[in-house]
């Protein structure tokens, strides 16, 4: 279970830049096996929230709890899969999902047999020996989800995994995503920027405010699982992505407005991305 | 648990993305020609290479014919050729050309080994501590500059012209350039590649063995590539000025007795050992970093 309690993060300024306040007091709370998608306009500080999670940074202000312990940094029990695969060019295909096992010291056939499982999972069995620079971004992005399930996380922070890809191969990822999710179970919170992604993903979708964030909205998708693409289509799905749209093209506006009054002052984006 | 994805369609999917297949392959004619195009004159230009030589070569011999300068100080290119066996059998001043290549070679080695040894290390201690960066750096800014030439009467008066002084020229020269592309090696590795290792429980001397290391190697391995070069500058330099055997050496001693066509041997001895130290790391890059500039 992951607890988020009333979170602020400034960036620090200096040097002539302003500090930049990118979260202003979240909360929010996941359950063991939930899925939990985040969107916002660019710069809201989604990416921060979830960076936090991992414990790649520790917030201004306000606490975040994982089963009750504070985070104090990044850990084995949250794995974290990128916008950017960020697999490791020296390692083969099969090394670089097998790399987490390697560093708790698994060798021998235990090692193999995982990793040829997730290669299967995964599809890539083909691919087991090739460097991941021969392979397409989808691909790579399957090998990362592998790379990053293989140590058998409870918890997997996503951000914005699928926003590299085209349109077509992030949809047969969020397919694959949510079979993958099925079984494994994994509690996820799921960064991303498209709306139809977020809810035909999550148990809940929470909605972000422009920067300095904070949740504008958390609403619970009313749709039963397993869901196929094509739900998506139908006006019940239109009628959430209406609902989900109505709080955040406000948003949007003053994000907007917002990027107006700050061109020129240096303050782009999270910092931390 | 889930099928397999589709693995035909991902057949297709990765040719289309390996990197060895070509713009030609997959666009259409008008790319195809422009390419076939390029084809033809990679053929032309690498025969450009030997024709520049060869008209070098030539204009040498032209020279040489002409007398514009005395016979002696400029001979020809076939004077100078005649003179290479000798120089293998009987030698000039009383070693053949093979030890005098052969002791140049061994210095070099064996002193760019020892820089590798030290400045690698030294780099990343420098790069991952801010201490030892504010001790160690100002020094090294300082000696770079400096050619270590300027320092081979200090070196030879402490050292004597033996080998301990040929040895830290060459480091003089060759550690800077290793460090401080050390330090730039550990310092571009990808955040993303350390948080993926850190999210996965390593510990950070595995990070820095795992996914630091391998990440620096590239830069590691340009900064060999340009400080062999700087260290068999030095050498050579070195032994111009204070050595009894080595190419140097040999340069100076026939500059001595005006034998310029042993002078003409010496520098393209020197050259070709650089070149071929040079290529000699380039496939050290492609046997240990063959994803650079991929990824």
């Amino acid at each position: 279970m992951i607890s988020i309690q009333d979170v602020h993060m400034v960036y620090p300024g200096g040097r002539g830049r302003r500090a930049v306040p990118a979260l202003l007091g979240v909360d929010l709370k996941l359950a063991d096996g939930e899925f939990v998608s985040v969107v916002g306009p660019s710069g809201c500080g989604k990416s921060t929230l979830l960076h936090l999670v991992a414990g790649f940074g520790r917030p201004t202000e306000g606490n975040i709890l994982v089963d009750g312990r504070l985070v104090r940094g990044p850990g084995a029990d949250r794995a974290v899969v990128f916008q950017q695969a960020a697999l490791y060019p020296w390692l083969s295909v099969a090394e670089n999902i097998g790399f987490g096992l390697r560093i708790h010291g698994l060798r021998g056939e235990e090692y193999k047999r995982k990793v040829s499982d997730y290669l299967a999972i995964m599809g890539l069995e083909a691919f087991a020996r090739h460097a991941p620079y021969e392979l397409s971004g989808g691909m790579r992005q399957r090998a990362a989800i592998a790379r990053a399930l293989i140590t058998q996380p409870e918890i997997m922070l996503m951000d914005e995994p699928f926003g590299a890809l085209d349109a077509q191969t992030r949809n047969e990822m969020q397919r694959f995503l949510l079979r993958l999710w099925r079984t494994l179970r994994p509690t996820v919170l799921f960064v991303t920027h498209d709306v139809e992604e977020a809810i035909l993903l999550g148990d809940r979708v929470v909605v972000m405010t422009a920067r300095p964030g904070k949740i504008a909205v958390d609403l619970a998708v009313p749709f039963a699982r397993p869901r196929e693409w094509d739900l998506v289509l139908t006006p019940e799905f239109v009628e959430v992505k209406r609902q989900v749209l109505s709080v955040l093209r406000p948003e949007l506006e003053s994000a907007e407005h917002l990027e107006r009054l700050m061109s020129g002052i240096g303050g782009e984006g999270e910092l931390d991305t | 648990m889930v099928p397999p994805a589709r693995s035909a369609r991902m057949d297709v999917e990765s040719a289309s993305h390996c990197p060895l297949v070509s713009a030609c392959s997959e666009d259409d004619d008008d790319l195809g020609t422009t390419c076939a195009g390029g084809g033809a004159s990679t053929g032309f230009k690498r025969g450009i290479t030997f024709l520049v030589a060869l008209t070098l070569l030539l204009l040498w011999e032209a020279l040489a014919l002409l007398h514009v300068f005395p016979a002696m100080l400029l001979p020809s290119p076939i004077t100078v050729l005649r003179e290479v066996p000798q120089l293998f059998t009987v030698g000039y001043g009383g070693q053949t050309l093979l030890t005098d290549i052969w002791v140049s070679t061994v210095r070099i080695a064996a002193g760019f080994l020892v820089a590798v040894a030290i400045g690698v290390p030294l780099g990343i201690l420098m790069a991952s501590s801010e201490i030892a960066f504010r001790m160690i750096d100002p020094l090294l800014q300082f000696v770079r500059p400096v050619p270590p030439l300027a320092l081979v009467p200090l070196l030879v008066t402490w050292f004597g012209i033996g080998e301990v002084s040929k040895g830290l020229v060459i480091m003089l020269g060759t550690i800077p350039v290793v460090v401080l592309n050390t330090i730039a090696g550990v310092h571009g590795t990808p955040r993303q590649r350390i948080r993926v290792a850190q999210c996965l429980g390593a510990t950070s001397s595995q990070i820095l063995r795992h996914v630091i290391l391998p990440s620096a190697l590239p830069e590691i391995l340009t900064g060999m590539r340009v400080g062999i070069g700087v260290g068999w500058t030095c050498l050579v330099a070195a032994e111009l000025i204070a050595a009894t055997a080595g190419l140097g050496w040999l340069v100076q001693e026939a500059g001595q007795q005006l034998q310029v066509g042993i002078i003409f041997i010496a520098i393209l001895a020197i050259g070709l050992i650089g070149y071929a130290m040079d290529l000699a790391i380039r496939l050290l890059e492609r046997a240990l970093v063959p994803w650079k500039g991929r990824a």
